[in-house]
């Protein structure tokens, strides 16, 4: 049995596992108007940004390689584009139509900056493309379409024992399907960062993973916060961990064995199919907004203890392998890997039945986090607003 | 004793296993490695979570675990040993940003 899902195939060559319509507020300014359509529109998935404007340089360039990420993302169907100026709104939402999806759009200044009228506009235009894409239905398609997000969060001493080995046998299922995986939290691959360095596809990209890692140790210290010093600490010790290699190993091991086919800056989207990493924050809500931006359908996340933040447009997979995690947790944690740790699955198998359970939900089954709308998207800023 | 295994060599090629339970000098361990079972006598009392040398290291040795270097070992290390900080140095050096 070829490794295939149903979804949702997308001009550009992108799949979803969802066909929402994204309702994408560009603009703090009219996100209460966006919020307002979105409440008339069954089944709208309202992103928002609360800036938009007073942003300069990198951090301006950062925010809208964010907003056309999202409206590119494979998951959304259709976007309508809400924002304070036509200038502005005609820009993302033309970069958003390359990619062959409906798009179309509502500007304050369109409307001699009412509101209300903003938010009547956007219902009707919203609903004419939320009945066009519901003729959109699933086909079966090849697992090489899927594109990976992978993340963790508030891990613990068995995260880099079960959960992270197990996703990572699952990541490789994906790359060698043909597929394309990410991950990122630059900061966690401090320690392994030659470890990583020597699995990229050219020397040039080992080189960026070290100058990754080194930019924003600097830019810590700077700060005058050390990393390495107390690390890893006196918990991780008493759990067993005796080097920063060791720590950082167990955390990029969610991101399996795989050659590294590039350094992706934050919400670029990969050039090819592989694996690749992501130069992006540590932080969850931001990484996965990272990734979301970058065409990640579907989410793998990893957590030692419990984590209920999800991403709104990309399913996400909540992973355990503490023992009882699941138990405590049962609608939150989606795979529960703690008979690895238990000795009862070896890693192939729970990354097999992971792998199941990753073609089942592209396919249509249900996260928890969707299920209880745990999702958001959160806007990395890379700058201060002048 | 529950489950299959009592430890487990994160990859194949592994020099270190990572005890599932708390281990008691002397006990005889199943160790799982890919597909295989092994034995391994445990020569110190290991943590739940700690590693233990799958087989003699020589000092100075550069010790791998999820198939990639995590430390170099500072005195030869027997065979079912703990290997832990009191045996195993990290080979990353202070970032030279770190050291400024």
């Amino acid at each position: 049995m070829s490794d295939s899902f149903r979804g949702y195939p997308r001009a550009d060559g992108g799949a979803g596992v969802r066909n929402r319509l994204l309702v994408l507020s560009v603009n703090g300014l009219v996100a209460a108007a966006s919020r307002r359509a979105v409440r008339a529109v069954a089944g709208a998935l309202l992103v928002a940004t609360p800036y938009g404007r007073g942003q300069i340089g990198a951090d301006k360039a950062a925010h809208a390689s964010q907003l056309v990420g999202l409206g590119r993302n494979p998951n959304a169907g259709a976007v309508l584009v809400i924002g304070a100026d036509r200038v502005t709104v005609d820009r993302i939402a033309g970069a958003i139509a390359e990619s062959g999806k409906p798009v179309d759009s509502v500007a304050l200044d369109d409307v001699h900056e009412d509101a209300l009228a903003l938010s009547e506009a956007a219902i009707r235009k919203g609903a004419r493309l939320a009945r066009a894409i519901s003729g959109l239905r699933r086909e079966r398609l090849p697992a090489a379409r899927i594109a990976l997000g992978v993340e963790c969060g508030h891990s613990d001493a068995t995260s880099g024992l079960a959960a992270n080995p197990v996703a990572g046998r699952t990541v490789d299922r994906l790359v060698d399907a043909g597929g394309t995986a990410m991950f990122g939290e630059t900061l966690e691959w401090l320690g392994a960062e030659q470890a990583l360095a020597a699995r990229a596809a050219t020397p040039e990209i080992g080189r960026a993973i070290v100058a990754a890692v080194a930019r924003r140790e600097a830019e810590v210290v700077a700060q005058g916060v050390d990393l390495t010093g107390n690390n890893p600490g006196a918990e991780n010790i008493r759990g067993g961990l005796s080097t920063i290699e060791e720590k950082s190993l167990g955390a990029i091991a969610k991101g399996g064995s795989r050659v590294v086919q590039g350094v992706l800056a934050l919400a670029e989207r990969p050039a090819g199919a592989g694996l690749w990493v992501m130069d992006a924050p540590g932080f969850s809500p931001e990484s996965l907004t990272g990734f979301a931006a970058a065409g990640a359908a579907l989410m793998l996340f990893t957590t030692g203890a419990g984590n209920s933040y999800v991403d709104a447009l990309a399913p996400t997979i909540k992973i355990s392998g503490h023992p009882g995690t699941a138990a405590r947790l049962p609608e939150q944690i989606d795979f529960d890997a703690a008979g690895v740790l238990e000795g009862r699955e070896a890693l192939d198998e729970a990354g097999e039945r992971l792998w199941r359970l990753v073609l089942d939900v592209a396919s249509g089954t249900r996260t928890w986090g969707e299920i209880l709308d745990e999702g958001d998207e959160t806007f990395v800023r890379t700058g201060a607003s002048i | 004793m529950s489950g299959g295994w009592d430890a487990v060599a994160i990859h194949p090629d592994d020099d270190v296993a990572v005890a599932l339970r708390d281990v008691a000098a002397g006990e005889t361990l199943r160790v799982r490695a890919g597909a295989a079972l092994e034995r391994l006598t445990a020569r110190d009392a290991v943590p739940l979570g700690h590693k233990l040398a799958r087989r003699d290291l020589a000092a100075g040795a550069v010790v791998r675990k999820y198939g990639s270097p995590i430390g170099a070992t500072v005195a030869a290390v027997a065979a079912g040993a703990h290997v832990h900080v009191h045996n195993l140095v990290s080979l990353r050096a202070r970032s030279p940003v770190a050291a400024r």
